[in-house]
């Protein structure tokens, strides 16, 4: 289980994170939505500990993260936004480093692989060089590459951003799959239709606070929509709206 | 251990595989070397046009002593044609040297012929060639003059009362350190630009293509990133400049250096002594490669400040070339302690024991505490979202 409490992140004068709290356990997945520049990535960045939080805390089941940061690193998998590849590698080149450094042993690594492969349907891609995949394809490694060692939390930057209908469905069933073995799941994104289909609860961050939090039918009942959208769009712009 | 070697394998294999980056490692050494095969060669060639020196005389038949005496030292006698003096004036011939009819009655009455030299003293290029055969005639008189001295029994010492005496520093050593030192800054500038490209792909590439961030996410620590990566540049470093040595090593014992009077030869086991001096400085500079790659945000910014990185070697290298003198705090400095061993090895005075030290300490220091830095960039947030 996964509790951020109060957290905060300041940048000299400026405030990129201000006041978010929310909480995923085990099987769950929840949606970090937010306008462009809300905080969602920074807050993202700080449950991975590559970024200091300036003041609040983050608790895996119960424990601040700074005292358990080597747990953490082969316990989580994050896809940050936009994440490379190395492009004169193949996509099963790419991967295999990545589990090499998670000093998985060879056969699990590659049992592994062939799972992931199957789930995505990379079978025809597999062992390509990954210098001009599409958009869709480099993804669909790149988050390969993120559950490679099989790790209990899952961070999602943006993980649907600009794929087409085949991939986003492989990567949805994926995550349903992931939900079903427990896992938590904490995956940001600004289309609606993927929150509507996908998270349990949704957490509304907007200027570094969080806005609104539960979930999907409470927050659409909350501010009376019919969509989720619509009410992502009162809870995310209140006060901007014309 | 396992995840640096893990980062070496991956790394060696990405760059083996940019074929256009390894071609262009070997063009800057195939040229550097090409360089010293043809100033060595021009330079024999120069000499020799040098040599033949020819010298028009009038009346060569008057003074056949003065005549055998300049031919023993390189200087062609050709007699000179008609209207010699008004060709000099036109410029058409360099010189004329006079021997008047009356030289050798003049000479056995022991008054003092006179020969004429006729030349332009404004022309600067001829003026080294009159000197020198000015000399050349005023050492066969005076070796005449001594000879009548002591048939008189008076010591030729007499009319010599002081005597400045050259020292000429242009000699063999001087001429073998300058192509030495040549060699030397081969070897220090292939040390410093071979695995620039290799250093920015892995860092700033890193940062550009947005792979840094999954990188540091895994468990394996920034150091052992770094060490990794710095393994992968000192190995590729080390095997251009292994190239470049053995090259050296076969065409430098082939090139025409004995023709230039300068000792060049360069035996496997000075060769062997020029790679472990530069082990040392292949860690320090990719070192520097990587620290100014991982400062930097995309590829192009690290090429440019790599760039300004390449002034070091080649200043230090002039520095080293153009100064003879040695002090022993040179040996502290890294770069310039590593250029003076180099020429030391090749000058075969050999190297220093206490100087290797100095310079190994002080270049590992200066490595280390580079990485430190390097490291410490590793650990900051805005390598990753800067």
């Amino acid at each position: 289980m996964i509790e951020v409490r109060n957290l905060r992140k300041t940048y000299g004068p400026v405030v990129a994170v201000d006041d978010v709290s929310f909480s995923v356990s085990p099987g769950e997945i929840v949606g970090l939505l937010g306008p462009n520049g809300a905080g969602k990535t920074t807050t993202m960045r700080m449950l991975t500990g590559l970024i200091k939080k300036t003041s609040g805390q983050i608790l895996i089941d119960g424990k601040d993260i700074e005292s358990q940061m080597t747990l953490l690193r082969t316990t989580l998998g994050s896809l940050p936004d936009g994440a490379g590849l190395y492009p004169r590698l193949t996509a099963r080149e790419n991967i295999v480093y990545f589990g090499s450094l998670y000093n998985l042993p060879k056969k699990q690594l590659h049992q592994r692989l062939d799972e992931l492969i199957a789930l995505l349907h990379m079978e025809a891609i597999i062992d390509r060089r990954t210098q001009g995949f599409s958009h869709g394809e480099q993804t669909k490694v790149a988050l390969a590459r993120t559950l490679i060692h099989d790790p209990r939390i899952i961070l999602l930057d943006e993980p649907t951003n600009g794929l087409d209908v085949l991939t986003t469905r492989a990567v949805r069933q994926l995550l349903l799959q992931l939900k079903q073995e427990n896992k938590i799941i904490i995956f940001s994104s600004h289309l609606m239709h993927e929150v509507d289909h996908l998270c349990d609860r949704a957490v509304v961050v907007a200027n570094g606070k969080v806005t609104a939090s539960g979930s999907l039918t409470e927050l659409k009942k909350e501010t009376a929509s019919e969509t989720f959208e619509d009410a992502f769009v009162k809870l995310a712009y209140a006060g901007v709206e014309a | 251990m396992r995840p640096v070697v893990t980062i070496l394998q991956k790394e060696l294999r990405d760059a083996l595989r940019d074929r256009r980056a390894l071609a262009t490692i070997f063009i800057a050494p195939a040229l550097n070397i090409l360089l010293i095969f043809v100033i060595v060669n021009l330079s024999v060639y120069l000499q020799q046009s040098a040599k033949r020196f020819v010298l028009p005389v009038q009346g060569v038949e008057y003074a056949q002593p003065i005549v055998d005496w300049l031919e023993e030292h390189d200087v062609e006698v050709t007699p000179a044609p008609e209207e010699a003096i008004e060709k000099v004036t036109a410029g058409k011939l360099d010189m004329v040297l006079i021997i008047p009819s009356d030289f050798a009655e003049k000479f056995d009455q022991f008054d003092t012929p006179a020969l004429q030299l006729v030349y332009d003293k404004n022309r600067k290029d001829i003026l080294g060639k009159a000197t020198n055969i000015k000399i050349q005639v005023q050492q066969w008189a005076q070796q005449i003059g001594a000879l009548r001295l002591i048939v008189r029994g008076v010591s030729p010492k007499v009319l010599s009362p002081v005597k400045v005496q050259d020292y000429d520093i242009s000699s063999s050593q001087s001429g073998s350190s300058m192509v030495f030192g040549l060699v030397a800054l081969i070897l220090t500038i292939t040390t410093f630009t071979t695995s620039t490209g290799i250093a920015i792909d892995m860092m700033a590439g890193e940062r550009e293509r947005f792979s840094l961030e999954s990188l540091l996410l895994t468990p394996v620590t920034p150091i052992k990133i770094l060490f990794g990566k710095w393994l992968t540049a000192c190995i590729f470093t080390l095997l251009v400049v292994a190239l470049v040595l053995f090259a050296l090593g076969l065409l430098i014992p082939r090139l025409p250096f004995s023709q230039l009077g300068i000792r060049g030869d360069l035996a496997p086991s000075d060769v062997l002594q020029l790679f472990v001096v530069l082990m040392p400085l292949a860690m320090l500079s990719t070192i520097l490669q990587l620290f100014i790659s991982i400062s930097s945000k995309t590829y192009k910014e690290a090429q440019s400040y790599i760039g300004l990185l390449m002034i070091l070697p080649i200043f230090v290298g002039y520095f080293v070339v153009w100064s003879d003198v040695s002090h022993d705090w040179q040996y502290w400095v890294p770069l310039m302690s590593t250029q003076m061993l180099m020429e030391d090895v090749l000058d075969t005075q050999g190297m220093n024991a206490w100087h290797i030290a100095a310079s190994t300490t002080a270049t590992l220091v200066f490595a280390f505490f580079a990485s430190w830095l390097t490291s410490r960039q590793l650990n900051r947030e805005k390598i990753i979202y800067g």
